[in-house]
């Protein structure tokens, strides 16, 4: 064959394979418009009400975002029954439950601001997601742009989204499973940028006087020279994305904290030593969307808590052991180095 | 008996709200135990147009006092109206309540009409009230569900083979259907399992199965109040869509864990202690 031919041959090559490079990078705008969503969620000041709706229950919910010289504080509030709120600060979480009478206060690990935990959806998603555009078309009186995030396994949830054309914030979401059955969806009823919002408008309702308050310990534990666990069968794509020892809220014994992440889903492990006089926990919990897997392990306490299904915390739990030599499966930039 | 009467619902011009009365024979309080049906829902769904008289209204008042699914559904209903007519800053567009609306009224749960006469909001709310407040006192969780499983069920219904994590995180490496080694025996996931895991690692290097039905018999029981502080822990390393979902999930008030609870058969006074648990210290 001439150099001629090996040229002809080449040009029909990349003539052909172009198309399918194309396939696999996925949908570019899809991406892009689940960029632009994520920055909005994160980036703009905003309040709104919503309807969380769940199986045959539904809450409406008021949502106050403010980002203010990069620093940002988001305030949810339950409008119905149970006035519950959690106002997320750079410092820390807090959750005024009143139907409890208590109030939780978890710590934040200073990672600069909540902004950068944006996640980037690069097209290392599109192994495990399909993520594709659906109609321009108009949703809750806006003009939306859909965009479809579908699992390709049993072991991650996607999303439907309608994302309003001018500032790409989703008015309407849908949590799915990997059959497309829709498991949780958010309306928004209102939704309301502001130029600034006032710090009084962060403020809970409750002051929690005469409340039980749970929080940890002001001392934050040394950290981990290196993981000590790991997860032995992982579901596809997953991998370690981030580890801390850290003081739950209303315990004085550091936990260790894994989180495992496919790029989109996020599953966390959290280890604990165990009373040797108390049971251990085990078994499948649930708190909203969220499912938790528990076991026993050589005294200590396993936990796996995501917004996956339950099939993934269970696999992460159950394949979670003791290993010093983990080093290789260390992130390359973890919290806690 | 005598007096008694049952609403059945009349479809008029495909508009569900035109309700019409008929003798039956069983008093409304002996269907009380009965599961809820759509019937049901559309006579309630009439009685929030005002169109019952008054007599009829008693009728349904006391069904919803005796019935706490049926109250349930009508206090979602009432928090969903209250919603969308407060007070309302500057709305996103015009029509924004009506598309709301017919949003909703796609949904399959919510179907029923929003709309409430005066008067029977005005008479449903101690109703209602006491509702809410025996939901709190039982609650066990509030918010967190506890599952556990019942025989036959498993949460990985599918048999799978999951990727060693030494490959995880690669394109392609997604799980395939289960084929169990020749030789290697089936390993279940077992919530209590140490033991397991040790058969996992020591069997089958590279792949498992996952449970068979019923395999994970004991039930769930981490303390609410732990489970909660992982939750929030975990929401933080969450995407804005993840975390959102995760919060308003401890935000939202779940009926369901309370019924699951007593499903269980937990009583009350144990169910607030466990509730009320601070987190313990391991």
């Amino acid at each position: 064959m001439s150099i001629h031919k090996y040229s002809l041959a080449l040009v029909l090559l990349l003539a052909t394979a172009a198309p399918w490079a194309h396939a696999d990078d996925g949908d570019r705008e899809a991406r892009a418009w689940l960029e632009r969503m994520s920055q909005a969620i994160a980036t703009r000041n905003y309040e709104g009400r919503f309807f969380h709706l769940r199986g045959s229950s539904s809450e409406t919910m008021r949502i106050i975002h403010r980002v203010d010289r990069g620093t940002v504080t988001e305030r949810l509030v339950s409008l119905d029954g149970s006035g519950r709120e959690i106002i997320r600060t750079q410092d820390e979480v807090i959750c005024y439950l009143p139907d409890r009478r208590t109030v939780f206060v978890d710590r934040r690990k200073d990672t600069g601001t909540l902004i950068s935990t944006v996640p980037r959806y690069s097209e290392a998603l599109e192994a495990h997601y399909k993520i594709e555009r659906g109609p321009s078309t108009k949703a809750l009186g806006r003009r939306t742009q859909v965009i479809f995030v579908q699992p390709r396994d049993q072991f991650r949830y996607g999303y439907r989204l309608w994302l309003d054309h001018e500032t790409a914030m989703p008015l309407k979401s849908q949590l799915c499973d990997r059959n497309g059955n829709v498991i949780e969806q958010i309306l928004f009823a209102e939704l309301n940028f502001k130029e600034r919002i006032p710090a009084t408008a962060l403020e809970p309702a409750v002051s929690g006087e005469g409340y039980t308050w749970v929080r940890q310990n002001e001392q934050s534990p040394r950290p981990p020279r290196s993981v000590e666990w790991n997860v032995m069968r992982l579901p596809a794509g997953f991998r370690l994305t981030a580890w801390r020892l850290q003081i739950i809220a209303g315990s004085n014994t550091p936990v260790q904290h894994l989180v495992y992440s496919d790029g989109l889903a996020a599953v966390s492990v959290f280890i604990e030593p165990r009373n040797p006089d108390t049971e251990a926990m085990n078994g499948l919990s649930k708190v909203g969307v969220a499912f938790a897997f528990s076991r026993g392990l050589n005294g200590h306490q396993v936990t796996a808590v995501g917004e996956v299904p339950p099939a993934t915390v269970e696999a992460i739990a159950a394949g979670v052991t003791k290993d010093g030599a983990t080093a290789a499966h260390a992130p390359d930039d973890p919290l806690n180095p | 008996m005598a007096g008694a009467r049952e609403w059945d619902v009349v479809d008029r011009g495909g508009r569900p709200g035109g309700a019409e009365c008929r003798e039956e024979a069983d008093d409304v309080a002996d269907a009380g135990d009965e599961a809820m049906s759509d019937a049901v829902k559309e006579q309630v769904s009439a009685c929030l147009d005002a169109e019952l008289p008054k007599t009829q209204l008693d009728l349904l008042i006391k069904r919803v006092a005796r019935d706490g699914e049926l109250c349930d559904v009508m206090r979602r209903y009432a928090f969903i109206g209250e919603a969308l007519r407060g007070d309302k800053p500057v709305p996103a567009a015009r029509g924004f309540a009506a598309d709301i609306m017919a949003a909703l009224d796609q949904e399959p749960a919510i179907r029923t009409s929003m709309r409430w006469s005066a008067a029977l909001t005005r008479r449903l709310r101690p109703v209602m009230g006491m509702a809410v407040a025996a939901g709190v006192a039982g609650m066990v969780v509030l918010g967190v569900q506890q599952l556990g499983w019942m025989p036959g069920q498993s949460v990985l219904d599918e048999a799978t083979v999951l990727a060693p994590s030494g490959q995880a995180g690669g394109a392609g490496v997604a799980e395939t259907p289960a084929s169990v080694p020749t030789g290697s025996a089936p390993v279940a996931l077992a919530s209590n399992g140490q033991q397991r895991i040790g058969e996992v690692s020591g069997a089958l290097r590279d792949s498992y199965t996952v449970p068979e039905p019923g395999s994970t018999s004991r039930s769930a029981f981490v303390p609410a109040t732990r489970l909660t502080n992982y939750v929030v822990a975990h929401s933080e390393y969450s995407s804005p869509l993840g975390r959102r979902s995760v919060l308003t999930g401890v935000l939202a008030d779940d009926p369901d864990s309370e019924l699951r609870y007593s499903q269980a058969g937990r009583d009350d006074a144990e169910a607030d202690a466990i509730a009320d648990t601070p987190a313990r210290a391991p």
